[in-house]
């Protein structure tokens, strides 16, 4: 699995922008700097850099608008590799920048101080391959438990499991302290940590968030990850690319049939199979659908932090509606697995574009009664206006994406601008923007994104023409040998697929690029100086999904 | 991967109690124990403790289209020291699982377990070769009194799993009644 | 009287008061999770006995029959004693009620002063339990309760005070016979909004639940509290709810005056037609944030009461001696 082999450089002819891009990178030092096909590889440009190189690279690129998609390691058995993706906002030009360590001595850079979004990426990093990257102020377990001493995706690794020292079950207080190096108060009196998590009725899941307060008012937070780990990308090694499909339905819960989307979309990119226009339709109601039911759950949960119980029970009864569609369709109600590759794995059922057809109805009702409930309500307002504010270049530094960017100002959406289904051309709908960045932001974005993800089904049901629901697929699905990303914007940002392919039935490697572990991310910037009732509305307001963080 | 390699907080046989507070009655008086048991039975109050996809399941099953609170076991207390019954809804990890038997020996007898979903009875689909992280199933670290199969399990499943729990404290046959 | 009638008045008198809590709360919460099904679509308890009747029963016995937990490291005495003190002023409070003209254990010729200075006892056992739990929730949970409390306590007396002055008694008989003709809500209607904010504030309910904010502190004060000694709190704060609101029924909405029915039910009726919107509330709103709720208090009740005060007492008492 050479360089070569996985991007067509030389037949394709760079466009102004790329050649502008193209002679940026060769301004950096770096080597092997490549146009690559991006329909084929959902990647634009490839370069290679070492430990010199990286820092500098990564700040040009900072400075000319990029943001930080993901880092992710790869073994190449022997030698490590970091591949880091960076995007702009305005189009889909992604630069794949390699930076090979060797096993034994793998040492990086940081560039923490460039993308502080690049925090997490780099510890989840070191957790998995253990590349130390150099510089990191806090380059301590991410996903594992702190007492770990293997690293799970390193090919060498056969699945020993995790030891539980007797005396080690909770972190020493001492080390903690030392660890979140927060230093804003004088130390004369003693500090007060409060900890919220793992178990925690607004923490969204296990999420441990460990608060550093002073009365209360909140002086900085870390969180805690982990207490979902499960694995899901050492499995995704032993797995034939058939069986990994239903784990994407229990990465995020919430949204099942965009999990399925995203990765029948890399399984398209990478084999080259299209999925028939009739599955195109559906895909879009359904996962549309499947959008609307999430930022549903959004709106319950949050509302529940914000201390209203009533909008959280109103919302799952119209939830349960969709799922009843989604049941019917394709047979679950959480876990459907239903967007396969090359469509999808049923046709639905005879009734489906009536039933979707009254609950567009239901819907059109129950949204405006929310807005009168909620969104209007002066307390509401109180507790979100200027709370929790991110700035654009806040979020393009943490690779902040989804309604939580959109919601600062940023007029990005994968539906639009890296568009994985011709559907989402053709329809009419806005990207819903808002300017302020705070949580009341955030939350009109997704209130619209409802309305706008409506009048989308409602177009997608009128395209559901005649036809097979489903192309072709070879029994042994292979995938030829090479590195392909693929990105859909799932209902809480973008979920990106990264697949090494050695050509076999099983990945070499697949990561998931998941939305919410950089907005998670950000959350941690934006606690300092709020308050305890704050930081559970910043926390409800970006709406995580912690399996699918943890994964 | 075998059993022997994984070490795991230790779960005593007859760990269903705390030290305090637990003596075995010297007079039983009956009728009291199934006024007691009938109380226990109609009044379950989950811990508001959700780790995965279940979890969602457990809060569509106390929303208003199931509503366990029907049956007295809707009321979610967030503290364990005022819940009776832990529905452990997903997958346990190595990680979370010292967490699941302090919040379990935080709960104030007698107290119940729910297993909810494959995950929480065998570490279900991520129970696998070469996984490092899932615990295989929660009753290695608390006694569970039902098991509600299912990846999810639909929230019928759930109420039918308060059912029959509550069957069982009326005859005595949970973990928690055997002293 | 001779001191077996006092005795046996006295035991009278406490069986009366006692029941009336335990039978109240046990509604109380019923009807709060039957109106709480109404609003949310739901069915509430329906299975233990007729309409759930026995649902609160059940969970009553149940909370008996828990492990009483004492946490290791908590401060054994003052966690021992404060779900008692919390509970204490409940019957105190239901004492000093009168239901209707001669009906109730005693109508205090100060009985307007005496719920106010009892009522704040509860909040020393919320103190006390905060402190003694050793658990940092607990601590900020008291710690707003008390700031709250004490905040909102000052309009609440502010506007009570305006209702003295009409009325010129602080005996609550002769509150609700200065209401004979025309309730005291319509004389005073922005002393009414104010008392009863503040006497949701006081009982701790949404929107001003923060010190139990159950999305924030878990449990708030009563975190580590297991058992009898959590029931006691919840008996404390729905009696807390009936008695405010029979003070709001006494001071604002004529008490028992009524026609045609008696005047006990009259009272009992527009009681838990208090309750009931303290209900609706608490099940509609989101909670306010701790310096909101501060600000809120100081910066528009509390101004407004003054205003208040000053203006009736210049209409109402302007110019003639009391």
């Amino acid at each position: 699995m050479s360089d070569s082999e996985t991007t067509v450089a030389l037949e394709i002819k760079p466009t102004a922008y790329q050649q502008q891009l193209l002679d940026l990178l060769s301004s950096l030092h770096l080597a092997g700097i490549q146009l690559s096909d991006f329909s084929k590889t959902g990647v634009d440009f490839d370069a290679v850099a070492n430990s010199e190189t990286l820092p500098a690279a990564a700040s040009a690129l900072r400075d000319n608008g990029f943001a930080l998609d993901c880092i992710l390691g790869i073994d190449r058995n022997p030698g490590l590799e970091a591949v880091y993706l960076f995007r702009p906002f305005a189009d889909g030009a992604r630069v794949r920048i390699r930076a090979q360590v060797a096993p034994d001595r793998a040492l990086l850079p940081t560039i923490t101080g460039i993308y502080s979004g690049a925090d997490w990426y780099e510890r989840e990093v070191h957790d998995m391959f253990g590349i130390v990257f150099e510089g990191h102020s806090h380059l301590r377990p991410l996903l594992l438990p702190h007492f770990t001493n293997f690293h799970p995706l390193r090919k060498n690794f056969h699945g020993s499991p995790i030891v539980i020292p007797e005396d080690t079950v909770e972190i020493p207080e001492v080390d903690l302290q030392a660890a979140m190096k927060l230093g804003q108060t004088d130390r004369t009196h003693r500090d007060f940590f409060l900890n919220m998590g793992p178990q925690h009725p607004s923490t969204h899941g296990v999420l441990r968030i460990l608060l550093h307060v002073e009365g209360e008012e909140v002086l900085g937070g870390r969180c805690h990850l982990g207490y979902s780990h499960r694995g899901t990308e050492k499995l995704a090694e032993k797995k034939q690319y058939v069986q990994i499909l239903p784990y994407t339905d229990r990465m995020d819960y919430l949204a099942p049939l965009n999990y399925n989307w995203g990765y029948a979309a890399l399984l398209e990119r990478a084999t080259g199979i299209e999925s028939t226009p009739r599955a195109e339709a559906i895909r879009v109601a359904i996962g549309e659908l499947a959008r609307v039911s999430s930022h549903l759950v959004w709106l319950g949960t949050f509302m529940l932090d914000l201390g209203a119980i009533t909008p959280f029970l109103f919302c799952f009864e119209d939830r349960e509606r969709i799922l009843t569609v989604f049941e019917r369709a394709t047979g679950q109600r959480m876990t459907t697995s239903y967007i396969v590759v090359g469509g999808v794995r049923n046709d639905v059922y005879d009734g489906f574009i009536q039933d979707v057809r009254d609950l567009l109805d239901y819907m059109r009702k129950r949204l405006p009664e929310y807005d009168r409930l909620v969104m209007t309500n002066e307390i509401f307002l109180q507790r979100t206006r200027g709370v929790g504010v991110i700035t654009a270049q806040q979020a393009r530094d943490q690779g902040v994406t989804g309604p939580v960017l959109r919601g600062s100002g940023v007029d990005f959406d994968l539906r639009r601008d890296e568009p994985y289904c011709p559907l989402y051309q053709e329809l009419k709908w806005n990207v819903v923007v808002e300017q302020e960045g705070d949580c009341l932001a955030r939350s009109r974005v997704r209130m619209r994104e409802m309305d706008e993800s409506l009048n989308l089904i409602e177009q997608a049901l009128e395209r559901i023409e005649e036809g097979p629901y489903r192309a072709k697929i070879p029994r042994n699905f292979k995938v030829n040998a090479g590195e392909y990303y693929s990105a859909t914007e799932g209902p809480r940002g973008m979920v990106g697929w990264y697949l090494v392919a050695d050509g076999s039935m099983t990945p070499y490697r697949l990561k998931v690029r998941v939305p919410s572990f950089p907005n998670l991310q950000v959350v941690e910037s934006l606690i300092p100086h709020s308050r305890v009732a704050d930081v559970v509305a910043i926390l409800g307001s970006v709406d995580v999904v912690i399996p699918e963080i943890d994964r | 991967m075998s059993d022997e390699h994984r070490s795991l907080p230790v779960m005593q046989p007859d760990s269903g109690h705390t030290d305090e507070g637990q003596i075995p009655p010297i007079v039983r008086f009956l009728p009291l124990q199934k006024a007691l048991d009938l109380a226990r039975a109609n009044s379950l109050w989950p811990l508001t403790f959700g780790i995965a996809c279940c979890a969602i399941e457990m809060m569509a099953a106390s929303a208003s289209r199931y509503d366990t609170d029907r049956f007295g076991a809707g009321v979610f207390r967030n503290s364990p020291r005022q819940a009776d019954l832990m529905i452990v809804a997903g997958t346990v990890n190595m990680k979370m699982a010292p967490i699941i038997r302090r919040l379990y020996d935080q709960m104030p007898a007698p107290k119940y377990v729910i297993a909810l979903g494959s995950c929480a009875i065998c570490g279900g689909p991520f129970d696998q070769d070469e996984n490092y992280a899932v615990v295989q199933g929660v009753d290695k670290v608390v006694p569970v009194d039902i098991f509600v199969p299912g990846c999810p399990p639909r929230p019928e499943a759930l109420i039918n799993a308060i059912l029959e729990l509550q069957e069982r404290i009326k005859s005595g046959q949970t973990h928690s009644s055997r002293v | 009287m001779s001191i077996v009638e006092i005795i046996i008045r006295l035991i009278i008198a406490f069986g009366a008061v006692f029941t009336f809590v335990a039978l109240n709360a046990l509604f109380l919460v019923w009807l709060e999770r039957k109106v709480s099904a109404l609003i949310q679509q739901r069915l509430g308890p329906t299975e233990v006995g007729p309409a759930g009747l026995l649902q609160t029963l059940a969970d009553a016995v149940k909370l008996m029959g828990k492990e009483l937990i004492t946490p290791t490291a908590v401060s054994r005495t003052v966690f021992f004693l404060a779900p008692i003190i919390a509970f204490l002023p409940a019957p105190l409070l239901v004492a000093a009620i009168p239901i209707a003209k001669g009906v109730g254990v005693s109508d205090l010729n100060v009985g307007a002063l005496y719920i106010l200075a009892i009522s704040n006892i509860a909040l020393l056992g919320i103190l006390m339990a905060g402190w003694s739990s050793n658990n940092k929730y607990s601590l900020l949970g008291a710690m707003r309760a008390v700031a709250q409390n004490i905040s909102y306590e000052i309009p609440m007396l502010l506007s009570l005070l305006a209702i003295i002055l009409m009325a010129g008694s602080m005996k609550f008989s002769d509150i609700v016979k200065a209401q004979e003709t025309v309730p005291f809500v319509l004389l005073q209607p922005v002393a009414f909004i104010i008392y009863f904010i503040c006497s949701i504030a006081e009982s701790n309910r949404t929107p001003f639940d923060i010190p139990e904010a159950e999305s924030e502190l878990v449990a708030g004060y009563h975190t580590e509290f297991t058992g009898m000694r959590f029931a006691l709190f919840f008996l404390a704060e729905y009696t807390q709810v009936f008695v405010l609101s029979a003070i709001v029924t006494l001071l604002f909405l004529g008490g028992w005056n009524g026609p045609l029915l008696p005047p006990a039910v009259w009272f009992f009726l527009k009681t838990y037609l208090v309750i009931f919107v303290v209900m609706w509330l608490r099940w509609t709103y989101p909670r306010l944030r701790s310096d909101q709720l501060m600000n809120f208090n100081w910066k528009m009740l509390l101004p407004a009461a003054i205003l208040n005060l000053l203006i009736s007492s210049v209409i109402y008492r302007g110019g003639f001696p009391g």
